[in-house]
């Protein structure tokens, strides 16, 4: 498949009815350019690899074949991220690992914080990454999601309230409070690192 | 934005004041900067939130480049049997339509229609066939992504084209590890491999199925398999680690062919598969095992001077197929003579 360089220059729209016309290059520059998203997102989502990478192929497949019957798209990363989730998540409920999409919401997101911006030891880092996790768990499974998609993803609330199919002023509260137990924490922690810089 | 947030935490929320934070956005950072130089009382609230946002790093799942290779050549041979289709012509608008010439082309375009239906018909119902010489493997992406692994002097049929809810079906002669897409876009969620005893049926799971002479054994590696040996017997359900080995009997003293005895044992998986990475495993596996995959494998035949030698057990992991080297170990570890002549080798005690 060569010549994927002629979509790069295009906006979103352009490469998304080139593909809906039947370009399958197009497709398979959009699936070189998203899948890696798509699995870190999907893994997070779902908690396993293997359902994710099923759930990306199922996806492309899918497009590919409703290609002429998939709506127009301004914006594909928000697009495929929302229909990854909503496929993962759909499975996980049928295949009873969660009893509910309430139980989903509180549990079903995997969010790994790390202190890497710190030049502190290996081992120092280790124990900060452990405490982090545990005040991580302390969220949501929807809070996680959110902060997942705000500083990794770098969506903005609109999109983020897209993908995950809720209210823009839920993203932000949601999210503030995420951050504000995130923040009180940082602080106790940025005293370990200090004490534990000097000691 | 012109509201005063007075702790940094009020800061922290507000989208164009992350973008200052992270530095996404030139305009946020020219707004929160002029912001700062007229509000100097707020400089430490800003610098905590500034440094809390910049700290916040959710770490990525990382993909090895080859699963992704992996997955992007399994959507490539998705897109190769499922070909987009040109614009059919009667749909395009070049040709005037001149007088009479709707009846014609309608004519037309029903005796090809008619053709390519039948074309596609005859298509679809034929079978693909892949086979291995000895000593040579393959690998094949089925249709709908599954991915097989085909052993030495071995054959795989498959269906040219896969029709949509229709059970997956493939036929085995010798042997394959499976690899099976979980719940495919094409076909239904149902995959089988018939060999010419067992019928194994499958959910979304990797197995390896071995067909040799009178005798098929079955080695489910994750997920869950059915296995039957016939419409009227019962089905038997294998779990992760099992081995279950299906071989035709004849009862002489009863004087009836028994063709199905069935056993089943927990097997380390890794020994039945090892071939598709190119590997030698062994645990505790017996030699007369050993031998017949040299025989099934390799070409060889393989003959014991001493019966009792095929019961000793070997324990062995080598990362290459070197069966040069297999024989020299086998030979150091139980102090046999073993010798190749032609297509045969011979296995004596020293």
């Amino acid at each position: 498949m060569a010549n994927q360089a002629r979509y790069v220059n295009l906006i979103d729209a352009q490469v998304w009815l080139l593909f809906k016309e039947g370009d399958e290059e197009a497709l398979v520059y959009l699936y070189q350019r998203f899948y890696r998203d798509l699995y870190s997102y999907g893994v997070k989502v779902s908690g396993s690899q293997e359902a994710t990478k099923d759930g990306i192929q199922d996806l492309f497949t899918e497009l590919w074949l409703r290609r002429q019957r998939v709506r127009e798209v301004q914006r594909i990363k928000p697009y495929l991220l929302k229909y990854l989730r909503r496929k993962l998540r759909k499975k996980m409920v049928q295949q009873a690992q969660f009893s509910d999409i309430d139980q989903l919401a509180e549990e079903g997101f995997e969010l790994v914080l790390s202190y890497e911006q710190f030049l502190v030891e290996e081992q120092t880092r280790d124990e900060l990454t452990r405490k982090l996790a545990t005040v991580v768990q302390q969220l949501t499974g929807r809070q996680r999601e959110i902060i997942y998609l705000k500083f990794y993803e770098g969506l903005d609330y609109e999109t983020i309230a897209q993908v995950m199919g809720l209210q823009y002023q839920s993203v932000r509260n949601l999210l503030h409070e995420a951050l504000k137990v995130l923040k009180k924490h940082f602080s106790l922690l940025g005293w370990a690192i200090i004490l534990s810089a000097v000691l | 934005m012109e509201q005063k947030p007075r702790t940094s935490d009020d800061f922290l929320a507000d989208e164009s004041f992350q973008a200052y934070a992270l530095r996404t956005d030139p305009a946020a950072v020219a707004h929160w900067e002029n912001w700062l130089a007229q509000h100097p009382e707020e400089n430490e609230a800003i610098r905590q939130a500034r440094e809390f946002l910049q700290s916040i790093h959710p770490r990525a799942e990382t993909l090895p480049e080859s699963s992704f290779q992996q997955a992007l050549r399994q959507f490539e041979t998705v897109l190769r049997t499922n070909p987009a289709r040109p614009t059919p012509w009667w749909n395009r608008r070049f040709l005037p339509a001149g007088h009479g010439y709707w009846s014609r082309a309608a004519a037309v375009a029903g005796l090809m229609l008619f053709t390519a239906l039948a074309y596609w018909g005859y298509q679809s119902s034929r079978l693909l066939t892949y086979h291995t010489n000895p000593q040579e493997r393959s690998t094949i992406i089925l249709p709908d992504g599954s991915v097989v692994y085909l052993n030495a002097s071995s054959r795989l049929k498959v269906a040219r084209q896969w029709a949509p809810q229709t059970p997956r079906q493939v036929w085995l002669d010798g042997e394959a590890f499976f690899d099976v897409r979980h719940a495919p876009a094409i076909g239904s969620a149902k995959f089988v491999v018939y060999t010419t005893q067992v019928e194994v049926e499958v959910l979304g799971t990797r197995f390896d199925v071995r067909e040799r002479g009178e005798q098929t054994k079955v080695v489910l590696h994750s997920g869950r398999v059915s296995l039957r040996t016939g419409s009227e017997t019962p089905a038997v359900v294998m779990r992760p680690g099992e081995l279950v080995e299906v071989s035709e009997q004849r009862d002489l003293t009863r004087r009836q062919v028994n063709p199905n005895v069935i056993t089943r044992r927990r097997v380390n998986a890794n020994v039945y598969s090892a071939w598709k990475d190119n590997q030698f495993v062994f645990d505790n596996t017996s030699i007369g095992e050993v031998a017949e995959l040299i025989e099934s494998d390799f070409g060889y035949r393989v003959v014991f001077a001493d019966r009792a030698l095929m019961n000793r057990k070997l324990t062995l992991r080598m990362p290459n197929r070197d069966l040069d080297l297999l024989l020299k170990m086998l030979s150091e570890s139980h102090d046999l003579k073993i010798l190749r002549q032609g297509e045969q080798i011979l296995i004596d005690k020293k």
